[in-house]
């Protein structure tokens, strides 16, 4: 991942190029699109995670 | 080359720009926010916060900049490609357990998460995280390495 930063701010030509996969979090319901092989809830930080 | 670190942030430096790495404490998922879509990335204890200064500059925005990553979990804001302001900014961020430099890359237009653009005189350089610090392969022999230790005081009186 590399972006360029005043804040953390980037200018990727992200969505065409990077696959997401979807998840559902177990503990707090939260849905999320991660690029990780290894899911973490990007809400509560739970691994407990459903692949949807 | 093992180069010990724990909590310290790592000045690589070349002559005219500098590469800053730290490692992750806490697993967290980061946030990468884009014009359409929000993703997260997995960052695990260990992984490398990696902020590239290509022409250089001062190092307390590339100490803050991983610090918002490390510490406060700040999401990543993608602006979309050609986008006018990129070229306001002058340092890049890179996060994962393996960080190659590159500088034949157009910044901020690449989603491989191992590459981060440096200048010409640190691309080629590779981090990787290790359980003793960071492994460094493909530095320059110009480039010099040490550490830097930095604290934010805050008086609220």
């Amino acid at each position: 991942m590399c972006t360029v930063g005043g804040g953390p701010t980037g200018d990727l030509n992200f969505d065409e190029r990077v696959k997401g996969k979807k998840y559902r979090c177990n503990e707090c319901g939260e849905k999320f699109e991660s690029i990780s092989k290894k899911p973490v809830c990007a809400s509560c930080q739970s691994e407990d995670v459903t692949a949807l | 080359m093992i180069v010990p670190l724990t909590d310290e942030f790592l000045l690589i430096s070349g002559t005219r720009s500098f590469l800053l790495a730290v490692k992750a404490n806490a697993l967290f998922a980061l946030r990468i926010e884009t014009p359409a879509k929000e993703y997260s990335q997995t960052i695990e204890p260990g992984d490398l916060i990696v902020v590239s200064a290509p022409e250089g500059g001062a190092l307390e925005p590339a100490i803050m900049l991983a610090e918002f990553v490390r510490t406060y979990h700040m999401p990543l804001i993608v602006l979309p490609k050609d986008h006018p302001g990129s070229k306001r900014f002058s340092y890049l961020v890179s996060v994962g357990p393996v960080i190659t430099t590159n500088c034949t890359i157009k910044r901020g237009t690449h989603p491989e998460q191992h590459l981060v653009c440096s200048s010409n005189e640190l691309a080629g350089t590779t981090i990787r995280a290790h359980p003793d610090g960071v492994e460094i392969t493909g530095l320059p022999d110009t480039a010099v390495h040490r550490y830097v230790k930095y604290r934010m005081l805050t008086d609220y009186s």
